[in-house]
């Protein structure tokens, strides 16, 4: 009888002293937040057992886990088509976000591998509102130093990137240019359609020469 | 009267040096509040700790769970899906760019296609082959000289934009490289952060601070992107590039190209990056030229 009230009781104390330093460590600054998303990027490509040749594709899959952590890809999705993302269907829009998702990760895996060795320094953080911050960073390799700054937003999972800026090109504003060409002549699907195909064809591949239709 | 000038030059120096330490002292207590370093192995410890309950920790890789072989609906819901765009909603949207008009695309267009093979194959397998080859100090080195080189260029219009304190900057930047960076080689300035290193400037800057307009776009074989503004301002500014000065002409237009060639060994492959991952490279182009100039007119 006694027993039976006891570990219902310790198992409830037991919950709250687990649940107490989830509840009582306030979320980390966005700054904070950076800093630990890099680091994980650095460890996994720094991780030897993932370095050999033949442990890319693992190690791509890793990183791709590790980037659906760090950005906030509907945020971004929709900031990117911004009006024309309410022309699009629930189902289109669940699409375009997985692929532009695709898109951007090989993009910034392409990006990352290559840049292997560098060095970050995180040099300010400013609230823009009241879930909305910039981090500003600089990548410094031996020979140069490029200026990146994240856009994060507050969500349920903490700090999310939703765009980033190198060397003040907004990458969010530049593929916005680029969608926004595409449908001022073509319907959503033609839209998704061509983004399918471009991710489809693969990594640095050399893209068509149709630039000068 | 050649003591005169030296004594002139000297104190010229002097206040420079005077005037960027000036600039130090003042800048460096409000702008580096949490500079700093990304050291690797001391900054895991902490965040993870902290960090949201989904996000594994860093050594552990195993506990990433295999991404969306399922199509990565995991990370997102139909209801954030179903939430509708409204344009800037708190204030926090980055102001666009003005777009640059392009009543010449098809040119242009011509132009991108042109420069897209000569990046691709001549400058880009260049610079390739220098960057192989040449010793990477002696690169950066050269990179260094003709920065140095330029000054006159952006002291120039930093005081036709009225920033004295950039010209200042220059000026002590110049100095300090030229007389104790073996003429520009090397840049002790770098030690000195932004208060020794301002954002370069130009005359197609100088031209935007007095309000005048981008006009249009324009691809230019081997330079490529840049406005009818910009494209001005860099005539005008290659006036004050002492390269220019140089006799004879070919021998000028030689140093150029191996400068141009130089730079390029900094970005080797970039370009065909940058291109993989546009929906539209024209577009993208475009774009990036114009939010990057953007960002240097407003610094």
């Amino acid at each position: 009888m006694q027993r039976s009230i006891t570990i219902p009781v310790m198992a409830l104390f037991l919950a709250l002293v687990l649940a107490l330093p989830a509840v009582g460590a306030a979320v980390p600054s966005p700054l904070e937040s950076m800093k630990g998303n890099v680091q994980k990027v650095m460890d996994v490509l720094k991780d030897p057992a993932l370095k050999a040749a033949d442990k890319r594709d693992e190690r791509r899959k890793t990183l791709r886990g590790l980037a659906d952590r760090i950005f906030d890809w509907v945020e971004l999705s929709k900031r990117t088509l911004a009006r024309s993302w309410n022309d699009l269907s629930v189902d289109q829009k669940r699409e375009f976000v997985t692929l532009y998702a695709d898109l951007l990760e090989k993009t910034y895996s392409d990006r990352i591998e290559s840049y292997s060795g560098q060095e970050v320094a995180f040099t300010k953080e400013t609230m823009l509102s009241d879930d909305k911050a910039e981090v500003k960073t600089l990548v410094k390799s031996t020979d140069k130093t490029i200026p990146i700054d994240y856009r994060l937003t507050l969500g349920k999972d903490g700090w999310l990137v939703y765009d980033v800026q190198v060397e003040g090109i907004s990458l969010v504003q530049n593929y916005r240019k680029q969608f926004s060409e595409i449908l001022a002549s073509n319907p959503p699907d033609k839209m998704i359609e061509i983004l399918r195909d471009k991710v489809k064809r693969g990594e640095v591949e050399a893209w068509a020469p149709d630039s000068a239709k | 009267m050649q003591p005169a000038r030296l004594a002139q030059l000297a104190l010229a120096c002097l206040l420079a040096l005077c005037l960027a330490a000036g600039c130090a002292k003042k800048n460096t207590a409000p702008e580096t509040p949490a500079t700093q370093a990304a050291a690797p192995a001391k900054t895991a410890a902490p965040a993870p700790a902290a960090a949201p309950a989904p996000v594994p920790t860093p050594g552990g890789l195993e506990n990433v769970p295999p991404s969306d072989a399922a199509g990565g609906k995991t990370f997102f819901t139909d209801e954030e899906l179903a939430s509708e765009y409204v344009a800037d909603e708190d204030g926090t949207e980055k102001p666009v760019a003005p777009p640059v008009g392009d009543p010449i695309e098809s040119f242009n267009r011509a132009m991108f296609a042109v420069n897209d093979k000569l990046y691709i194959y001549v400058l880009d397998p260049v610079a390739d082959f220098w960057q192989t080859v040449i010793w990477s100090n002696l690169r950066v080195g050269t990179r260094n000289f003709f920065y140095n080189l330029r000054f006159p260029q952006r002291f120039v219009n930093n005081l036709l934009q009225g920033k004295l304190l950039g010209a200042g900057q220059e000026t002590g930047r110049f100095l300090l490289n030229t007389l104790f960076g073996f003429g520009g080689l090397l840049e002790p300035s770098q030690k000195f952060g932004e208060d020794l290193n301002p954002p370069p400037e130009d005359l197609g800057q100088t031209f935007a601070s007095w309000g005048i307009g981008d006009g249009f776009y324009i691809v230019w074989p081997v330079l490529g992107p840049s406005t009818a503004r910009d494209t001005v301002g860099s005539v005008g500014d290659g006036f004050l590039d002492p390269v220019y000065y140089v006799n004879p002409w070919y021998a000028a237009a030689g140093i150029k190209a191996g400068e141009k060639i130089n730079t390029g060994s900094f970005y080797v492959g970039e370009y065909e990056r940058l291109k993989a991952q546009a929906v539209d490279p024209y577009e993208a182009f475009k774009d990036a030229y114009t939010q990057n100039r953007a960002s240097q007119i407003a610094r």
